[in-house]
């Protein structure tokens, strides 16, 4: 049920996020996601969003100008798959306020900050909206924190 | 250290508003990106070549704050490819800053960064049992994330207390995350599994429907390993399924139902209908398809009975609907779980009135990847009566939509293969009309193999090798369809763009070639009309095929003229050159037996012909002499082979070939030479000509002239057959016997001529046959065929008949028990003479190498020259050598009866043992083989003979016993997925064994902790000076010895 890796493509094939749940190097991943990159963009937009690649399932959604693509294996859900990409999406939506291409470029680490609150080396660790983005919240806070205290000294 | 950083940063801070910029903040470092990449690539590597450099710099600073910049920066541009493992020491230290800021941006880089840091993060280890036991949980939480992702072996050991604690903390977001967290720590310590499995599944009774939904998870993923340690848990398991309505959670326990069914059959009668009921009543599309997963892929339908019948009829109208819906995605994965039941269940494709429409839909919808998954069961769909039609939906599905778009490679092969396999089922009993099959594969090759256009090279050969197995089960096979199949195989032989595009095929084409050239006669169709023809127009049949025969041998040997000809661009026999230089040696080993055999049959229709008892006219026995001096000058191209094999057989061949040659012409050559000239001088003029002719004109004629290689592969195919007929009445026109023969006479340029414009001016002025006639005027004396050629040759091929054989037949066949296959057949010839030379020479080969460098450049060439002129010496001694020839001799004969076998075998067909071991029955066996129709079916349109596979009957188990075989390279192949996250270490693993012994470890761990520290500490150093040459020296050392200091610190609080 772990997914393997996920990132984000811009339909232009550039990277926007990328996140790996697996030790490769970054030759291999850079292959991977150069082979995908291709794959995923000739795709016709009626098409199934499942592709087999290698022994694995790439499961990819388009919102916007964005692909949303994850790897997991080949007996998992793909239709669990698509939920929690779809999970993703409202949950940036939530945090940035309708999300778009450049808040995710530009405030990349927020992104990911969330996607570590959603899933946990590729499990999802927290279904409810809600506490993802408490924690994320939280988390915040803390930071903020820290920075109130560097003005303090 | 922490109170100077602080200094050091408020420093910093103040200075920034007046104007020293120490770092490009990150929106700079985007914004810059995205300027750069509107203009060039090149620029833009520029640009990030030196935000990196800059990255560096900033990295070497002492103020943490800039650390934490230049690390989320290096985060920023991982995504762009670049390889980052130089700066995980930096990472680690801003993970271990004080700040939770900084930390945060710290576990951030090093969860993007850091693969599998076995050295580095024992540094760290105090400080991640610090960060776990911190009083602020959001702490704990992030340490756990990151812990999670970059886990090692050595860090597992020694944190697993602490994430175990964890587990009863107050939160329940920490006590998920440990839950989780530990699971990595497992795949990575897997000892820890046998003490801490029991609090596992002791918090499957949390409160938190996120904790349970966490655990549930862990014990899922084990169960795919090792489910056996779950089974009793089941009732558990059982109740948080009826309890929750979360559907996330309920998937994950399905899918660990999945797993334990496999092992606990017995589950299934409590479970299963709790399933089925959810399954009808769920609205997700997501559990339902999950339901029907469990139940199918957890294998609870087994039985043929009705009450599985009856779920599984229930599951294939849930699956209906996804198809109704008009979604992609549901529309694949109901495919994939109809594809799952009807393994099962077969018979339901057809039962179920709205299965095979949508099937069908599927085979034909736009998106190649469902179209793969529908052919998976594609062959379910087919019976004798609706094979024309789905073939021709397949068939269509190979044409591209339109000329933009080209067929993915991989839809390619699966059609390829899915064709093939469905055809052959059952001994071809499908099949309703050969030809019509033959008409399909030849369709289904112009589409594939002939049309070009693959990704990759690998697609290509799987296809060709299909195809090529499949020709040959045919014409082994189906005995009345070896003759339209040898028609198209001759036009794949003379294409050249077959033996450039798929090199692979050929191998099976020339071995049918080469095996059933007999086949090649006249006209293929209405062959039962040709029963009753008389004797006269056989001969000129005769004569036809005879015409194919030689022009196929020219083409595949005649580079030889070329090269005389100095043709170059414009070579005649373009295939004969290729041929040649081809690079696949399992081709050529099959091709050179095939060139014999086409000889040897080209000497079968000179006797037919021509023959009168056993004697032939002089002048056609010079014309067998010249084409037998040019297959040994051809196959003399291979004599040096690099490939054993091919070496192997041309040799051998050429010395019983040269023997047929010199009992020919008893050492004359002149008539060879003359033949010679006068078939290049035919092709001179033939050359000039067709100029000619090009110049005059480019008419309707252009495309039928041979150099015009463009022109010829397109009308390749008309050619043929539009070359056959005119030539065929005209035979049959003239009816006297002398002047067929004078128009047969000169036999070597009739080929050619069958594909010119057969006009009765041009053979007069073709000097060839002029000259010919008049040899023939001059000697029309008749000699008999040598023995070697008319009786010893025929008796390699024709002894006994081809028979397919199943493919676990071999195994019957006891090993005899005299057979021992490491003693030698006989004692290696002393040859000490070459032996020494053999090792003087290896020696001087030895010397050469270790003192290459005090060798001055003439010494090591005179050395290499000189090994060089050793070598051919010993070639020629070799080759005068009694020893050496005996052996190869002896043992080419051996090999001739031999290699037969062998070539059988690669194809998947052995010749059967019964005849094999049984030389006597020959020509019973070969009388009965027409006889014996082992299986000879019924069919709508066609009654065939399909040859049914030979046995030798021992007994079942033979699948298995080949699977058994077959499985240990099936096996290898698997391992190569890189994306398996290794949970091997789970496997059966033994939760009572017990504990190993830890302590050695540890010690070693402790003594290496020193030198890798220094290490890391060296190779920081030496990284931040290369990038800090343009700085002044004073801030080098003094940074330096920041490092130094902190590392001292570091070390104490390991130590502790």
């Amino acid at each position: 049920m772990a997914i393997h890796f996920l990132f984000l493509l811009s339909r232009q094939g550039k990277i926007r996020l990328n996140k790996w749940y697996q030790t490769i190097s970054q030759k291999e991943k850079t292959k991977v996601m150069r082979e995908l990159t291709t794959l995923i963009l000739l795709r016709r937009p009626k098409m199934c969003n499942v592709l087999e690649y290698k022994d694995i399932k790439v499961v990819y959604r388009r919102y916007a100008s964005l692909f949303f693509i994850v790897g997991c294996d080949s007996d998992d859900n793909e239709l669990l798959s698509l939920e929690i990409i779809h999970r993703f999406v409202e949950l940036m939506d939530k945090m940035y306020g309708n999300v778009c291409e450049l808040d995710i470029i530009f405030g990349f680490e927020k992104a990911y900050h969330v996607l570590d609150e959603l899933l946990l080396d590729g499990v999802v660790q927290e279904s409810l909206k809600k506490e993802v983005l408490k924690k994320v919240a939280q988390q915040d806070e803390l930071e903020n924190m820290d920075e109130f205290e560097n003005i303090m000294v | 250290m922490s109170s100077f950083q602080l200094l050091n940063a408020e420093v910093l801070s103040r200075l920034k508003p007046f104007g020293i910029l120490f770092e490009k903040s990150l929106t700079d470092l985007i914004r810059g990106m995205r300027t750069y990449s509107k203009e060039s690539p090149e620029q833009l590597m520029v640009f990030l070549e030196n935000a990196i450099v800059e990255c560096k710099n900033e990295l070497a600073t002492t103020d943490l704050e800039t650390k934490a910049m230049a690390v989320l920066k290096l985060a920023y541009l991982e995504m762009y490819g670049f390889d980052m493992s130089w700066c995980n020491f930096q990472v680690l230290e801003v993970m271990l800053s004080s700040k939770f800021q900084q930390k945060r941006i710290g576990y951030l880089g090093a969860i993007q960064l850091f693969r599998n840091e076995q050295d580095l993060l024992i540094l760290a280890t105090n400080q991640f049992k610090k960060d776990l036991n911190s009083h602020n949980h959001v702490e704990v939480g992030l340490a756990l994330s990151g812990i999670a992702t970059i886990v090692t072996p050595n860090l597992a050991k020694d944190i697993y207390d602490d994430v175990v604690m964890k587990l009863n903390h107050s939160k329940p977001y920490i006590r998920k995350k440990a839950i989780l967290a530990l699971y990595k720590v497992f795949l990575q310590y897997p000892d820890s599994l046998r003490m801490s499995l029991q609090r596992i599944i002791d918090k499957l009774d949390d409160n938190e429907t996120s904790v349970v939904n966490a655990a549930i998870n862990v014990v899922c993923e084990i169960s795919k390993k090792n489910p056996k340690i779950f089974v009793a848990y089941l009732p558990k398991f059982f109740l948080i399924l009826e309890d929750t309505k979360n559907n996330w959670l309920i998937i994950r326990i399905l899918k660990l139902f999945q797993s334990l069914s496999k092992v606990e059959t017995r589950m299934r009668r409590k479970i299963l209908p709790a399933i089925v009921d959810m399954m009808m009543s769920t609205k997700a599309s997501s559990l339902i398809y999950e339901c029907i997963n469990c139940i199918v892929s957890g294998g609870m339908l087994t039985g043929e009975s009705s009450k599985d019948k009856d779920i599984a009829r229930k599951c294939i109208e849930k699956i209906i609907n996804f198809f109704q819906n008009g979604d992609n995605n549901l529309k694949f994965v109901g495919l994939l779980a109809l594809i799952n039941i009807l393994k099962l269940y077969p018979q339901f494709i057809r039962s179920i009135p709205e299965v095979s429409p949508i099937v069908l839909d599927c085979l034909t919808d736009r998106d190649s990847i469902i179209q793969s998954k529908a052919l998976e069961i594609a062959q379910y769909l087919i019976n004798e009566d609706n094979i024309n039609e789905v073939f021709k939906v397949l068939l269509i599905q190979l044409i591209p939509l339109d000329d933009r778009l080209i067929v993915p490679d991989k839809l390619k092969v699966d059609i390829i293969t899915k064709i093939i396999d469905t055809a052959s089922q059952d001994n071809y009993s499908n099949i309703p009309n050969f030809k019509w099959y033959i008409a399909v594969l030849q369709n289904a090759l112009k589409l594939t193999v002939l049309s070009g256009n693959y990704a990759s090279r690998s697609a290509a050969i799987t296809i060709a090798k299909a195809f090529g197995k499949e020709f040959t089960s045919l014409a082994t096979k189906v005995p009345s369809i070896r003759r339209p199949l040898a028609t198209l195989l001759l036009e794949l032989a003379e294409d050249p763009n077959v033996i450039d595009g798929a090199p692979l095929l050929l191998k099976d084409v020339y071995w049918i070639l080469g095996e059933y050239v007999n086949e090649l006669g006249g006209v293929d169709d209405d062959d039962d009309e040709q029963d009753d023809q008389d004797e006269e127009e056989e001969n000129n049949i005769n004569i036809i095929a005879l015409g194919k025969k030689i022009k196929l041998f020219n083409t595949l040997i005649n580079k030889e003229i070329d090269t005389k000809l100095d043709n170059g661009v414009n070579a005649q026999f373009p295939i004969s050159a290729k041929l040649a230089a081809l690079p696949n040696h399992g081709v050529i080993c099959v091709v050179i037996q095939s060139l014999v055999k086409i000889y040897l049959s080209i000497v079968r229709d000179y006797m037919l012909i021509y023959g009168k008892g056993n004697k032939l006219p002089t002048t056609q026995l010079n014309e067998l002499q010249y084409f037998l001096f040019k297959l040994i000058g051809f196959l003399g191209n291979w004599e040096n082979h690099r490939n054993y094999e091919v070496q192997e057989r041309v040799i051998s061949w050429l010395e019983f070939l040269r023997l047929c040659l010199e009992a020919m012409n008893e050492g004359d050559d002149s008539i060879l030479q003359k033949l010679e000239q006068e078939e290049i001088e035919y092709y001179k003029t033939l050359r000039i000509g067709d100029k000619k002719k090009a110049n005059e004109g480019e008419d309707e004629e252009e495309g039928e002239e041979e150099e015009d290689d463009e022109e010829q592969e397109e009308d390749d195919e008309q050619e043929v057959d539009s070359s056959v007929d005119p030539d065929y009445e005209q035979f049959s026109s003239s009816s006297d016997e002398d002047s067929i023969e004078e128009t047969i006479k000169p036999q070597i340029p009739v080929e050619d001529l069958l594909e010119l414009e057969e006009e009765e001016k041009e053979l007069e002025k073709n000097p060839f046959s002029s000259q010919i006639n008049d040899i023939v005027e001059d000697s029309n004396m008749e000699k008999p065929l040598p023995v070697l050629l008319g009786l010893v040759l025929p008796s390699f091929f024709n002894l006994y008949t081809l028979k397919p054989v199943a493919r676990n037949a071999q195994l019957h066949i006891k090993v005899p028990e005299a057979l021992d296959l490491d003693v030698p057949i006989n004692d290696l010839p002393v040859v000490d003479l070459a032996l020494d030379e053999v090792s003087s020479a290896y020696n001087l080969f030895d010397s050469n190498r270790e003192d290459s460098d005090s060798l001055s450049e003439e010494e090591t060439a005179a050395a290499t020259e000189n090994s060089e002129i050793m070598r051919k010496e010993r070639m020629q001694r070799l080759k005068e050598d009694p020893y050496y020839i005996d052996t190869t001799a002896s043992k080419s004969r051996v090999n001739k009866s031999k290699s037969k076998l062998v070539e059988a075998a690669t194809s998947a067909l052995v010749t059967s043992p019964k005849t094999s071991t049984s030389p006597g029955l020959d020509e019973q066996t070969l009388d009965l083989t027409n006889k014996k129709p082992k299986k000879s079916k019924k069919i709508k349109k066609e009654k065939v003979l399909v040859l049914t596979e030979e046995t030798v009957d021992n007994g079942g188990g033979d699948e298995d016993r080949i699977n058994e075989r077959l499985s240990p390279m099936e096996k290898k192949k698997k391992k190569k997925n890189i994306f398996l996250i290794d949970s091997s270490t789970l496997e059966n693993f033994d939760l009572n064994a017990p504990e190993s012994n830890e302590e050695k470890s540890g010690v070693e761990y402790e003594v290496n902790l020193e030198e890798i520290r220094q290490r890391l500490e060296k190779q920081a150093l030496e990284k931040a000076e290369k990038t800090k040459v343009k700085k002044s020296k004073t801030k080098t050392t003094k940074s330096d010895g920041d490092k130094q200091k902190k590392a001292k610190k570091k070390k104490a609080s390991i130590i502790e």
